[in-house]
């Protein structure tokens, strides 16, 4: 079920109903509608991945209480490399096994042998890479000793399937999730209403921000030979914007519809084309993934504690990993491997922890040295994600070159983009709220309009904008679901 | 949670309201397809042929060049699958039909549906497209119907009509080109002049690469051909003259459009008038039809209608 759909307009007000006014007297029948509303909403794509969900469900239930129970530090070891093998085996058959296969198969033929193994027709479920990293930080703290597992099964099972983060996150950490799970919730108006407000801008940057750019930016892509440099410039900045847009507005959703039912999820995206710098970038872009990654991989790694070849090495580990997360193509892995090497430079240096505090945080406008700084950090950005956005690494190639041709000091124009109507003004819309709103967990979280009508009058411009573009756009999925 | 709701409600009265006053308003509001359909009704006994296809003949044949009581059923986009569903549902109350000209072009027998334009046929013919179930957009047509940017212009036309106490009820945008202060006359409502924007050779190029991906893509055929065959059956059964023909498009245009398609969509229009023993007129290449004669590269304009509508009804006056 998508969230900018009619279905999810439908289910939302109904569970919404029979969890406040129904079951809401009792916690475990609040629970058990959870994880039944999340299985409907799960299944609503394809059921026959529901056994895969429920199947990880159980065994990390069973490990977690088994780790609970055991002392012996093998036997905990084994029970922890179990749920491991069996979580990283599911993601590495549906998403990884044509991709090391193809690549086996290339490796052979070039050293001049062949192997005659054939790809398999694999559907990827939809979420699989975030509800395996949800359930596999369950075992990992719970055999960390960080949390007591749960005997609770119903929540157990509502915390890995929780609806409004289930196929794209926030990855949320057991420590968060599972104990709001096992404790009574009661409806807050000024959570509801900020979960509605983050909802609506959420939709916002999703149809009416990243879907307007995903139709250039499909168009400039997958047509990049036509193009002059110019144009695949921009080009880039649309898909730098849908990709932000549609990802962030994604977790904006997510984040709003859990706050309707009670429960906090963490903050997914803050601002992070404001970024003065790369390390400050991925301390704002995708945190939960992120901080997953620093948690359970650099950290368990060394970190930065050791030596310089240690820290060049455990960064590039962690961002080829992080690339490798999002996709089985090589594209990805560059992609990974180039922010690597935009970070190296800051982490070696010291100089990663610079910028920990929101841009211009004591006044409106930033320095013209903050200026140059996100401008700066912004392209390094857009470079990178043509190598995420490309279909392979030679069209990433061929993108670069035609884009640092000559034609790169033409006037961008082509037909039917109606970048200044329609795309330009948006953009600039968003930008500005997003600017003023960026020391907020959400853009428009305080809109600062004291007289109602006034206030409403901006929500109803939202909506009708997103009711505009939500028929002129239509069948755009979310990119991240891929993943 | 009561002053949530409460609150959640007084944001929701004004746009409920908009949207109850949006929907009476759309399904009241009168429209082309409604008015030609209901034209034809009104003169059922009068007529003596009915014109059926997409914007080509919708554009390109006057029905009041024709000797006999002629009437132009076809619409913009409007795909075999509508011309027989729209002509079925009315075809017992026209007793005086002899003739229907069913415009066969190159790309008629590869799409049925009209993609947006599906829902205002529904709204305004009552025909459905296949299977598909219309619950939401009877519920709200401006929620599940029309498209906003339908709706503002709609709006828009209705304001000048009653501004300029008009009547115009050619109320979609895609009648760019036509006089909007003319009157239908037998279904019938012509492009002025030429779209000189459109005349030339990219566009030319850029419009015949639709066509001829839609050709290349399409996998409708054998059920469209099917669908045409039992329309045809049924008008032969009535005594009713079912007549192919293929509407003139510009000599420039045309050579953009795919050789090889077009002539295996001529011989397949050959085949099905041989099939049927009806007759099967192309005049895509007709060297009767000038520059002068064309709005666009596939449309002819008013004059090259009538033009057309006269060589149409020569040919018929020779059957």
């Amino acid at each position: 079920m998508l969230f900018n759909s009619l279905d999810f307009a439908i289910f939302l007000p109904i569970v919404f109903v029979l969890y406040w006014f129904v079951v809401n007297k009792n916690l475990k029948h609040q629970n058990i509608l959870i994880a039944v509303a999340s299985y409907v909403f799960y299944g609503w794509w394809d059921w026959r991945f529901l056994a895969l969900i429920l199947f990880s469900t159980l065994v990390d239930y069973v490990i977690g209480i088994s780790l609970g129970k055991e002392q012996n530090l093998n036997k905990r070891k084994i029970l922890l490399w179990i749920s491991i093998l069996v979580n990283l085996g599911f993601l590495g058959f549906f998403k990884y096994y044509n991709f090391f296969l193809d690549n086996f198969k290339s490796a052979f033929t070039f050293f001049g042998s062949e192997i005659n193994a054939n790809s398999l027709n694999i559907i990827l479920p939809v979420g699989i890479s975030f509800y395996t990293f949800q359930t596999l930080s369950y075992t990992i703290d719970v055999y960390k000793k960080r949390l007591e597992p749960t005997k609770d099964f119903i929540s157990f099972a509502a915390f890995v399937s929780f609806f409004p983060q289930l196929v794209a996150g926030p990855i949320e950490r057991a420590t968060n999730l599972l104990p709001q799970m096992l404790s009574k919730r009661k409806f807050e108006y000024n959570e509801a209403v900020d979960g509605l407000r983050q909802i609506l801008w959420g939709l916002f940057k999703k149809v009416v921000i990243a879907d307007n750019c995903a139709t250039y930016a499909n168009l400039i892509f997958n047509n990049s030979a036509d193009y002059s440099g110019s144009t695949l410039v921009l080009g880039a900045i649309f898909f730098t914007f849908q990709i932000y847009g549609d990802f962030s507005g994604y977790s904006d959703i997510a984040i709003g519809t859990s706050r309707l039912f009670g429960f906090k999820l963490m903050q997914n995206f803050a601002f992070p084309y404001f970024s003065r710098d790369i390390a400050e970038f991925w301390r704002r872009w995708h945190i939960s993934l992120s901080t997953w990654f620093r948690d359970y991989l650099y950290i368990p790694l060394g970190g930065s504690r050791g030596g310089t070849w240690m820290k060049v090495r455990n960064t590039f580990i962690i961002f080829m990993v992080s690339g490798f997360w999002h996709g089985a193509n090589w594209t990805f892995v560059i992609w990974g491997a180039l922010n690597a090497l935009y970070f190296l430079p800051l982490l070696l240096t010291k100089r990663n922890r610079q910028n920990m505090e929101v841009v211009a945080s004591d006044s409106y406008f930033p320095s013209m040295k903050e200026i140059g700084q996100m401008f700066l950090t912004f392209s390094l950005t857009v470079i990178a994600w043509i190598f995420f956005r490309a279909d392979n690494i030679g069209h990433a190639l061929s993108y670069f070159s035609e884009m640092f041709s000559s034609s790169l000091f033409r006037i961008p124009s082509y037909e039917g983009v109606k970048f200044l109507k329609v795309l330009f003004p948006l953009l600039l819309v968003f930008i500005t709220i997003e600017w003023l709103g960026r020391k907020r967990e959400f853009a428009i979280e305080t809109v600062k309009i004291k007289f109602r009508p006034f206030r409403y009058l901006f929500y109803y411009s939202l909506v009708i904008l997103i009711y505009w573009f939500a028929s002129e756009n239509v069948d755009q999925q979310f990119i991240y679901f891929q993943f | 949670m009561v002053l949530f709701l409460k609150r959640l409600f007084v944001f929701m009265v004004l746009p409920i309201i908009v949207i109850i006053m949006t929907d009476g308003f759309l399904r009241n509001k009168n429209s082309l397809y409604k008015e030609k359909l209901q034209g034809a009704i009104q003169d059922k006994e009068k007529i003596e042929i009915i014109i059926l296809g997409n914007s080509h003949a919708n554009y390109g044949v006057d029905p009041n060049a024709f000797d006999k009581y002629a009437y132009n059923l076809a619409n913009v986009n409007q795909s075999i699958y509508f011309d027989k569903r729209i002509l079925l549902s009315h075809l017992h109350e026209f007793k005086n039909l002899k003739y229907v000209l069913i415009s066969a072009d190159f790309h008629s027998l590869y799409f049925s549906s009209q993609g947006i334009r599906d829902i205002w046929s529904y709204y305004d013919t009552g025909v459905r497209y296949k299977n598909k179930n219309y619950l939401l957009e009877d519920i709200s047509p401006s929620l599940f119907g029309y498209t906003p940017k339908i709706i503002l212009s709609l709006f828009k036309r209705d304001i000048i009509n009653k501004l300029n106490k008009e009547n115009i009820v050619v109320d979609f945008p895609v009648q760019k080109g036509v006089n909007l202060k003319d009157s239908i006359k037998k279904g019938f409502i012509g492009y002025e002049g030429k779209d000189v924007v459109a005349f030339n050779e990219n566009k030319f190029q850029g419009r015949a690469n639709i066509f001829n991906q839609k050709y290349e893509n399409s996998k409708e055929k054998l059920e469209i051909e099917e669908d045409l065959n039992g329309l045809l059956q049924i008008l032969i059964n009535r005594d009713i003259v079912p007549v192919l023909f293929t509407t003139p498009t510009f000599v420039e245009y045309n050579k953009y459009l795919n050789t090889n398609f077009v002539n295996l969509n001529k011989s397949d229009f050959d085949r099905i008038s041989r099939k049927h023993n009806i007759p099967y007129w192309s005049f895509m290449n007709s060297k009767e039809f000038k520059k002068e004669d064309f709005y666009n590269g596939d449309h002819l304009n008013k004059k090259g209608a009538f033009k057309f509508g006269e060589i149409l009804n020569d040919s018929i006056n020779n059957l």
